[in-house]
């Protein structure tokens, strides 16, 4: 059974919203740096999953919304967004088949790469003065990977979002 | 993809280099406003019930403490307002204007978290209430930022401790004034340039120095944590706990401080210079 594309995106729209509620609720202030990136851990999983659905233009919007939402410069989420997108829509059917472990140590890697672009614009834009801790989010985000994309996958197939046949 | 990078890089270069792409952004926050509000209503529900719980028996202690704690405070009032009037007319017998805020109005902070790399706040008052840019914006205990971004509903409010962020302040004991800027993470101040012979002393309170007429004279900044000398640099490192509580606060003030009567005063002892000087 094939599902209709606007039911999916809806799915998709409303795991994406919490998402960006977990990426706006208040953490004492010891904990700031330890938030992973809910949204975009989020939508690695759709672009894996559902690609025919989700593309690098979603990825691009939806980077452009979490600017607006987190306070950074406008393009800052949207560039990082869309190059992640990039990557795993390259490498889409070799991650989605890869082991969990594995896939977990391929979301570090990629999460890390965020970081290294997203530090750059951050000098560029004279705004460095952050320690060690700024790149903790890979390693979070690598530690949820397995839970977040074990229950996705279960709300995937419960939905029946992007069923091919 | 490239194209989309090569947007968002001219995007991001516009939004940091053009102003008026900056009030585009500051206009565009309000589609982040919902958002904001999902999240901040439900937190504050839960802290609303959190306190609620609390014990009847706390409560009494707590008013009880209160009651005596406002005895000490109206007679310590008592003191203040004498010492305003004094104040006032020793300013007059100066020929300059008094330089306290003359309206305040209560904000609330929204209970969102932004990029950890800044030290930002969102608050619930935007444009519709004639705020400005680098307006300051305080709490009961002491300066807390200034606002940077102005939206329709809800505005940015750059704290002291951000990076960006430097504050002229003034030893409330020796009077010796310096910059206080922002140290990037929460909790505190560094004071610059100070010269590794100046007199502070660890527990020294700093207050806004009005340098820069930006911050209201007199309210405080910071109080000095640490100070380190070391025997070959010849600044020394002074940090500061910031005054205000960053953390725990929910409402702000945000103070109009009497711009106009600075700009006034300025005026008139340019005017008086001229005067005396036989051109």
């Amino acid at each position: 059974m094939r599902s209709s594309a606007a039911k999916d995106y809806v799915i998709i729209c409303i795991t994406l919203l919490i998402g960006m509620i977990l990426m706006l609720l208040p953490m004492p202030s010891w904990a700031v740096w330890l938030r992973p990136n809910w949204v975009l851990a989020i939508m690695i999983f759709w672009l894996m999953t559902a690609s025919y659905r989700v593309g690098i233009g979603l990825a691009w919007l939806v980077g452009l919304f979490m600017d607006l939402l987190t306070g950074s410069f406008i393009g800052q989420q949207a560039l990082i967004f869309c190059i992640t997108a990039y990557f795993v829509l390259k490498f889409q059917h070799w991650l989605a088949h890869l082991p969990v472990l594995q896939q977990t140590a391929m979301i570090f890697l990629l999460m890390f790469v965020d970081l290294i672009i997203d530090r750059c614009m951050l000098i560029v834009f004279q705004h460095s003065a952050v320690d060690w801790l700024f790149w903790l989010p890979a390693l979070t985000t690598a530690v949820i990977w397995p839970w977040l994309s074990g229950l996705l996958y279960f709300y995937q197939i419960k939905t029946h979002v992007a069923d091919v046949e | 993809m490239l194209l989309l990078a090569l947007i968002s890089m001219v995007l991001m270069f516009f939004d940091f280099h053009s102003v008026h792409f900056q009030d585009w952004h500051a206009k565009l926050s309000v589609l982040a406003f919902p958002m904001q509000v999902m999240v901040d209503q439900p937190v504050k529900l839960i802290r609303w019930v959190t306190t609620n719980l609390k014990l009847q028996r706390q409560l009494l202690d707590d008013n009880a403490r209160l009651r005596a704690q406002e005895l000490l405070t109206e007679s310590k009032m008592q003191k203040l307002l004498a010492l305003e009037r004094e104040n006032a007319q020793l300013r007059q017998l100066l020929e300059s204007t008094s330089q306290a805020a003359s309206k305040v109005i209560v904000a609330q902070l929204l209970a969102v978290a932004l990029n950890p790399e800044t030290q930002q706040v969102v608050i619930d008052r935007g444009s519709s209430d004639d705020l400005y840019l680098g307006q300051p914006v305080l709490d009961a205990y002491g300066v807390m930022g200034q606002v940077i971004s102005i939206g329709p509903l809800t505005s940015r409010v750059l704290l002291v401790t951000d990076i960006k962020s430097a504050v002229p302040v003034q030893n409330y004991r020796t009077g010796a004034r310096a910059i206080a800027i922002g140290s990037g993470s929460s909790g505190h101040l560094r004071l610059i340039n100070i010269p590794d012979n100046s007199d502070i002393k660890e527990g020294d309170l700093y207050v806004a120095s009005g340098m820069g007429l930006r911050f209201p004279v007199g309210y405080p900044v910071g109080v000095v944590a640490k100070s380190i000398r070391e025997a070959g640099d010849r600044f020394a490192t002074i940090s500061l706990i910031p005054a205000a509580h960053l953390d725990k606060s929910e409402q702000v003030l945000l103070a109009w401080p009497a711009q106009a009567s600075y700009d006034q005063a300025v005026q008139q002892q340019l005017n008086a210079a001229m005067k005396e000087k036989p051109s």
